[in-house]
């Protein structure tokens, strides 16, 4: 699987129409400095070739050099990544909480208006694009009450130092507040909705019948049985959406310009840095691909019934 | 005259659905008939006096004020109904299309025929989709065909599996048995009998599509990667984030479009949700 | 004496083509440590009734009326939080198919403990000595605590049930269609379970099933069920062998089918009437070969034809010959 993908990326990006090096060098350069630059990029040998030396920069982690900054990409996408990956969990847990409370209680407490409203509610979340959203949240909470900055993970005049830095900065997480809050708002609606129906889905099962006969308490039945089986789609849609809001995360990056893989991405597709902009891609689809993964082995472990065998 | 009262009994039972088909219904008559319904030329730097009127407040002559180039945003939006049409309606299609064929295919052929196409599927899953559009648009041109493209490339894995679960419990019914045994072709089968009956599945997917493909294209148009020429949604707000709206607080002109966009995605959600129990009463009984 | 004891019982759905009554006018006696049968033929309401007498019904259903009488006091006037207080502790229930009935992401050992600790009182180790204690009781290896429910066969699955349907020791078990799922040789080992159990402990139980041949063999007493009524009911031997109403005569006769594998037990034709609006007068009357024409016009009531033996039919006087006659396959043909 990974390895469809790194190919696919490969073929995209060098049998697009055109002439892949014009798009990505200065019209500037001379003939010579094209000509040596290829060579160096090793974009001059016949294309199965550089197929292999692709194959075997990725398998040893080389992104290659990036066009624009004078560093390897690597170092690029690894200063970017933890910024990707902080964000990205904060609002799936808080978003995930929250939806999974939500929606347990939208399933216990059924009503005609409170149906009404909170499922169109969350479905309109889902149905807005995330840069609107924080378009609003900017506009809203930066500008015009001035409680947040506008953009950014550090205050000008600032520097990003290290991971370790980063988490303990108070600054860091104030910069972090409003995409994360966006983010979230963006994402919740689908564990809301989700755990709804799978609980109203539960709550007609069987053993919750038996639970009731039993006379346990509604509590008990709710949380102890409803809940753990309505938790299982839960959780996968959760790992599948850790893999697509890295990818997904671009525009909220580019809206609050917060430093992460997303926007590396699009800044290396603005200015032409091929070698960032493949690197960045990959690096999105990687993680992807792998949470993917993640998700149907965790469905897998959690359910017993397919965990544990069939009866001896 | 019997469907009639049959869509209104359905309408009645079904209030989510109803909202959503209605919403569709002003949105296209906005696309249809934009030039009768806006006040201005969309592309029309408007002046006042002397001045061209920038970022003017709501008010009588421009229930939804002006853009930073002097554009009335009402007409602009009411424009934009017809890309979003345009751009939601195409790929929905080739969504659909792509991903009712290739199930119709996974499902009844089986074999090698399923192997191949359910792991294409998963490649195509594998593919992160705004940045894959990015990266697209960027080595091609940018505009509406690379977001049609991305999502009819991107998205039909979700239509074609559920379609293919379909076709693998109607194979086994009597009447297909029927139609191998007086001989049809296979591909007569698949087209002639099978086809019909995953369709209302098929178009259950395409509403939902649309909305997907709005979105996609609002993306790709706030990134820079849009038609720069059109009047879609998408652009209005790149326009407004571009040149400062937010810190403008120019509320008038920011909102309009993010909300027409919530609104047709919306309905295509409820619509979807709403006709399940329409296609498919024994789901609702069990 | 009678443990538990229904009176004019009236329980209805509400569902979008109108009020079914499931159950329309029942009377029932269970003796305490006595196992009694409820058969009949599906819809007839036995299952609505196993329900109600637990105060479980689905969401549409509710109770219109009559008394249910247990343990001197009237299940349907209480509150419910005294109704559940009594579940389980007083009364259980063993389910038709306990692969769905048990909580399939719980080990058997936490469903147990959940019953016996937080619905019994019991400390966690006093209540895991009882688990075993049950676990045997129902020969089943208590190692077997530590598996999740679809680890087991049907018939092992069925045998947990009781064990919990046992757990807070109840005075009365009812049991809906707790072998309908399994083969015919488990079927019988679950059976000499329940009975052995019923009789170590000096249960009373209440039997649901459609098939004849269980009643037969498990129960002490037993009702026969048509269409939302009562309509016989008394010790086993006497209901299967003398029987007074013709719907119950039909049930025990049993002609094979050449055309068929298997014996058809039901040799009389048509289907019950609905419970939408059920026809005054006799329910059976539509496929009864003796009815005459007041059993069209007016019910019979349900009244003792025999000492302790009660049946709803207006020519019970006539039992015998009528039974005479419904041992000849032509009485039923149409």
């Amino acid at each position: 699987m990974l390895w469809a993908v790194a190919t696919l990326t490969f073929l995209l990006f060098r049998l697009m129409p055109g002439d892949p090096t014009l798009n990505f060098l200065s019209p500037t350069f001379t003939d010579e400095t094209r000509t040596a630059l290829l060579k160096s990029f090793g974009l001059d040998k016949p294309l199965w070739q550089q197929y292999l030396i692709y194959l075997g920069q990725l398998l040893r982690g080389d992104f290659g050099r990036s066009f624009l900054q004078q560093a390897p990409v690597a170092d690029v996408l690894l200063a970017a990544l933890p910024n990707t990956v902080i964000l990205t969990l904060v609002s799936l847990c808080i978003a995930y909480a929250f939806g999974i409370i939500a929606g347990a209680f939208l399933a216990f407490r059924r009503g005609a208006l409170v149906e009404a409203t909170a499922i169109p509610a969350a479905l309109a979340t889902r149905a807005a694009p995330e840069f609107w959203l924080g378009m609003l949240v900017l506009a809203l909470f930066a500008f015009q009450l001035g409680w947040f900055p506008t953009g950014g993970a550090v205050s000008p005049g600032g520097s990003l130092g290290s991971l370790g830095t980063r988490l303990t900065s108070a600054d860091f997480w104030w910069h972090l507040c409003l995409p994360a809050l966006t983010l979230t708002l963006f994402l919740q609606g689908l564990p809301l909705l989700l755990m709804r129906a799978t609980m109203l889905e539960v709550m007609n099962d069987e053993f919750i019948v038996m639970a009731r006969m039993k006379g346990l308490s509604r509590w008990s039945i709710v949380m102890r049985h409803a809940a753990r089986n309505a938790l299982l789609p839960v959780v996968t849609a959760f790992a599948l959406g850790l893999g697509a809001s890295i990818g997904g995360n671009v525009v909220i990056e580019t809206v609050f310009a917060w430093p992460g893989i997303g926007r590396v991405l699009v800044q290396a597709v603005q200015g032409a840095d091929y070698p960032v902009a493949q690197g960045a891609f990959i690096m999105i689809a990687f993680v992807l691909v792998i949470m993917n993964t993640v998700a149907d082995l965790a469905y897998a472990w959690l359910d017993p019934r397919v965990s544990v065998g069939a009866h001896r | 005259m019997r469907t009639a009262n049959a869509v209104v009994r359905f309408m009645r039972g079904e209030p989510f659905a109803a909202v959503g088909a209605a919403i569709y219904a002003v949105i296209v008559i906005m696309a249809l008939f934009a030039p009768q319904l806006a006040p201005y030329d969309p592309r029309e730097m408007l002046r006042q006096g002397r001045r061209i009127a920038r970022y003017l407040p709501i008010s009588s002559e421009h229930w939804l004020g002006t853009t930073a180039g002097g554009h009335d945003v009402l007409s602009q939006l009411i424009y934009g109904a017809r890309a979003a049409l345009e751009v939601g309606l195409t790929a929905a299609i080739a969504v659909v299309a792509i991903g009712t064929l290739l199930g119709l295919l996974a499902g009844y052929l089986g074999g090698w025929v399923d192997k191949l196409i359910t792991r294409i599927a998963d490649i195509a899953l594998g593919l992160p989709f705004l940045p894959f559009m990015l990266v697209l648009a960027a080595l091609t041109t940018p505009g509406t065909r690379v977001v049609i493209v991305t999502v009819a490339l991107l998205l039909w894995p979700n239509t074609a599996r559920v379609i293919r679960s379909q076709v693998l419990s109607l194979r086994e019914r009597a009447w297909v048995e029927a139609a191998r045994v007086t001989g049809c072709s296979t591909a007569r089968i698949m087209f002639v009998h099978v086809l019909p009956q995953v369709l209302p599945l098929a178009a259950l997917y395409g509403s939902v599509a649309i909305g997907w493909a709005i979105l996609a294209e609002a993306a790709a148009s706030f990134l820079g990667f849009g038609d720069p020429e059109s009047i879609s949604w998408g652009v209005m707000l790149q326009d407004a984030y571009a040149n400062q709206a937010l810190g403008r607080g120019a509320w008038n002109w920011f909102t309009p479009p993010g909300l027409a966009i919530v609104l047709m995605v919306l309905s295509g959600f409820l619509v979807s949700r709403g006709s399940e129990k329409l296609l498919f009463p024994k789901l609702a009984e069990q | 004496m009678t443990l538990l004891s229904v009176r004019d019982l009236h329980v209805r759905y509400t569902t979008s083509d109108g009020t079914v009554r499931a159950v329309d006018g029942v009377d029932l006696d269970i003796p305490a440590g006595s196992i009694v049968g409820l058969v009949g033929e599906s819809g007839c309401g036995k299952s609505t009734l196993a329900r109600a007498l637990m105060g479980v019904l689905p969401g549409t259903g509710h109770i219109a009326g009559g008394t249910i009488t247990f343990e001197g006091r009237d299940l349907i006037t209480l509150a419910e939080r005294e109704r559940r207080a009594l579940r389980w502790r007083r009364m259980s229930f063993v389910p038709q198919t306990a692969l769905n009935a048990l909580d399939p992401v719980q080990r058997l050992r936490a469903q147990m403990l959940e019953v016996l600790c937080e619905r019994g009182g019991l400390s966690r180790s006093v209540a895991l000595a009882r688990a075993e204690q049950l676990m045997h009781l129902v020969g089943l290896d208590p190692a077997r605590l530590s598996d999740y429910p679809h680890q087991f066969s049907g018939g092992m699955r069925q045998r947990a049930s009781i064990a919990l349907a046992l757990a807070l020791e109840p005075s009365l078990v009812i049991a809906d269609e707790p072998v309908t799922a399994l083969d015919v040789i488990v079927q019988r080992q679950v059976l000499d379970v329940l009975r052995e159990l019923q009789s170590r402990l000096n249960l009373a139980m209440i039997l649901v099933t459609h098939d004849m041949a269980v009643i037969a063999y498990t129960c002490d007493r037993a009702a026969v069920m048509y269409a939302g009524k009562v309509v016989e009911s008394g010790p086993v031997r006497a209901v299967l062998e003398a029987p007074f109403h013709p719907y119950t005569m039909g049930l025990t006769h049993a002609f094979p089918d050449m055309r068929a594998d298997e014996v058809i037990l039901l040799p009389i034709e048509g289907a019950p009437p609905s419970l939408l609006a059920p026809p005054g007068g006799c329910r059976f009357a539509e496929r009864c070969p003796f009815a005459e024409a007041r059993c069209h016009d007016m019910a019979p009531p349900l009244i003792e034809v025999a000492p302790d033996h009660l049946a709803a039919c207006w020519r019970s006087d006539a039992a015998e010959e009528l039974r005479a006659q419904a041992a000849r396959p032509q009485t039923w043909a149409r």
